[in-house]
């Protein structure tokens, strides 16, 4: 967290509006972005969340306007397994956003970050969050297909969806105002700590939703061109019928990638861009069973913004 | 780019239209009749058949840096109110000694022949047309006819993708009258045939593109089963498309959760319910319309991306638009325009189009 404070707060040009090691608390934000990101930690989890206004050095619910009621992180969106020590980490960031990714043990990745998406439309809001949560349990740490991990800009619908991706948005139609947040499909209704809706939204990354089909795109027969696949959001409102959705935006500057031939850690160069991918958490091989984290050939690519 | 709209006073009337439009562009868009019946009918299965087969060249319109060229020929059946046109893609052009001694059909490397189903009286018609490519969208009572000819904007190079031409009319049949609303007439928004095969020699379809082993295949997204459409997954048009998941857990992706954009936003039945209908986006000052690129599919030799079909989108009309509504991109500087129709005789909110209109 030392280095991502250290990171965010030079050349990001992001404000820490609180960082303290002792407390585990960090709350971060930037011009631009419509929220700030608290995170609170302890010795193996990483918790993040969208706040309104920072109060003080005090816990996720006591800031204003909190993303939830709880201030148990295991409650709460996290990321699991961050023990350490990390082999290795990469930091993602351009104008509105840090994209983290975390090696959190040999060849085993975790996918986290926030900012601000490229907005359809001239609502209010913006902000993301994202954290990699990957269930641990043995009838799921080898099945990437279980809904019960939240890794990175997932979709996966339903099933502890308190953890999943969440973003602002007010006066959004659909929505019961007045209301701040939109989560990852949540089956069950939620609130914020302001007792308001927590609303029905769709990520469209690797798990679900209509872009998984792009998850089986592979490289190209003729020159080996990768498809890197843009992540939408979706507001999903399931009050009508049929439902109703709404394309929000796109996250800036991280695809999903089949990573059929690719290797960890490879650069893509498409056109003046340069993308790095990895494994959603480790390359394996579909039907494998072994009891261990992996996830076939689903992946995240990030753009390399170097200046 | 260039477009033009007008009213044509028939089927024929709007072959020269669309002739005087096409060759009158040069020289900042170069096509060529290089064969034009329309004073002298040379078609053999009928007395009023005119053909016309046009040279393009799109040395300057980026890759492939080529020419390339297309058919069209008039059909007719005025018993059964049927007219419209015929559409073939070639690789060249023959005229043969004696001139015109080769006909439509016997052109270098012809593609299947495509239809678009048109009236004997007055359509309204909008015509678009770049370097590579020419879509064509005629208003016929109240269906809309599509008709696309030339390069796709493919994800290779001219040497990896030399000639990626793509044809593609209304209907894979020429039996349809311009108001018949049989399920499988549909077309690129959602391209149709009425045959399961995706081999060439027996397969039909709406939509044909050119690869590089020289193959003309079948883009089709279902065929008619009954009154429902039956998704057909081997060659296919994006978003509406279906993938062959059978290929899916070995390719990584994810076969347990499936709502594929056809599974979600689309039913398989006219008037149907889909799972989820595509509402607009708060805009200023107008909502927003998304557009999302028609991208051909590959499901074989692996689930790949093919190119895109040249500025044409599909769209959702839930929100209010409707056919020829002009939506706006005002996301980018200067404003981009979109003319929306619907897909054919379709009114549901799924079967909509978009075309760049510039």
């Amino acid at each position: 967290m030392d280095k991502l404070n250290t990171f965010l707060t030079g050349t990001a040009g992001w404000t820490a509006d609180l960082f303290n090691l002792t407390t585990r608390r960090a709350v971060w934000s930037k011009a631009g972005v419509s929220c700030k990101v608290m995170f609170y930690w302890d010795t193996n989890n990483i918790g993040n969340a969208m706040i309104q206004t920072y109060v003080g050095d005090v816990a996720l619910t006591s800031q204003g306007g909190a993303e939830y009621t709880s201030n148990t992180i295991t409650s709460n969106r996290y990321t699991n397994m961050m023990t350490g020590p990390y082999p290795s980490y990469h930091f993602f960031e351009d104008d509105n956003y840090i994209h983290v990714v975390v090696e959190r043990s040999s060849g085993i990745y975790r996918h986290f970050g926030f900012g601000q998406m490229n907005k359809l439309g001239d609502w209010v809001g913006g902000c993301y969050v994202y954290s990699g949560y990957w269930d641990q349990n043995a009838s799921y740490i080898d099945n990437p297909h279980s809904i019960q991990h939240h890794m990175g800009l997932h979709g996966a619908n339903s099933n502890n969806s308190t953890f999943g991706p969440g973003w602002h948005a007010e006066g959004f139609p659909d929505t019961v105002a007045p209301s701040k947040y939109f989560r990852n499909t949540i089956s069950t209704a939620a609130n914020d700590d302001d007792g308001e809706d927590i609303n029905n939204g769709f990520v469209f990354g690797y798990m679900d939703g209509p872009n998984v089909q792009f998850m089986a795109l592979q490289e190209s027969s003729l020159n080996g061109f990768k498809p890197l696949m843009p992540i939408p959001f979706y507001q999903w409102y399931f009050g009508s019928a049929p439902d109703r959705a709404r394309l929000m935006g796109y996250v800036p500057d991280m695809r999903t990638v089949n990573m059929h031939g690719l290797t960890v850690g490879q650069e893509v160069v498409v056109g003046a861009d340069t993308w790095v991918v990895f494994p959603v958490v480790r390359p394996g091989n579909e039907g494998l069973s072994f009891n261990q984290e992996q996830s076939y050939n689903y992946g995240y690519a990030y753009k390399k913004v170097t200046t | 780019m260039a477009k033009t709209t007008g009213t044509a006073t028939s089927y024929l009337q709007l072959m020269t239209e669309f002739r005087d439009f096409l060759t009158g562009l040069s020289p900042t868009i170069s096509m060529t009749a290089v064969r034009d019946t329309s004073t002298s009918p040379v078609g053999a299965s009928s007395p009023d058949t005119t053909e016309m087969i046009f040279e393009g060249d799109a040395s300057n319109g980026g890759s492939p840096e080529r020419k390339w060229y297309f058919g069209i020929r008039s059909y007719q059946d005025s018993g059964s109110g049927i007219f419209g046109w015929g559409v073939r893609g070639y690789t060249g052009f023959d005229d043969g000694s004696p001139v015109g001694s080769v006909s439509f059909d016997d052109q270098p490397d012809p593609s299947p022949e495509v239809y678009v189903p048109l009236q004997d009286t007055s359509m309204t018609y909008w015509i678009w047309a770049n370097e590579r490519r020419v879509v064509m969208v005629v208003k016929t009572g109240t269906s809309y006819q599509w008709f696309h000819a030339g390069f796709l904007d493919t994800f290779a190079t001219e040497t990896e993708y030399p000639y990626p031409l793509m044809i593609c009319g209304s209907s894979f049949a020429n039996t349809y009258t311009f108001a018949a609303n049989n399920i499988d007439y549909s077309s690129m928004i959602d391209p149709a045939g009425n045959s399961t095969e995706a081999i060439p020699a027996s397969a039909t379809s709406v939509m044909w593109v050119r690869f590089t082993d020289g193959t003309w295949w079948p883009i089709k997204n279902f065929r008619t089963s009954g009154t429902t459409a039956s998704a057909l997954g081997d060659r296919n048009v994006w978003p509406l498309a279906s993938f062959v998941t059978s290929d899916w857990p070995t390719d990584g992706a994810n076969a347990g959760a499936v709502r594929e954009w056809r599974a979600a936003f689309y039913s398989s039945t006219a008037g149907g319910t889909p799972t989820v209908l595509l509402a607009q986006t708060p805009g200023s000052p107008d909502d927003i319309t998304p557009l999302f690129p028609l991208t051909i599919i590959w499901n074989t030799p692996s689930t790949q991306l093919i190119g895109e079909i040249s500025g044409v989108f599909w769209c959702s009309s839930t929100g209010g638009v409707t056919s020829e509504d002009e939506i706006i991109d005002n996301a980018v500087s200067p404003e981009q325009k979109y003319l929306v129709f619907k897909n054919v005789h379709r009114t549901d909110a799924w079967q909509f189009g978009a075309v760049k209109d510039e």
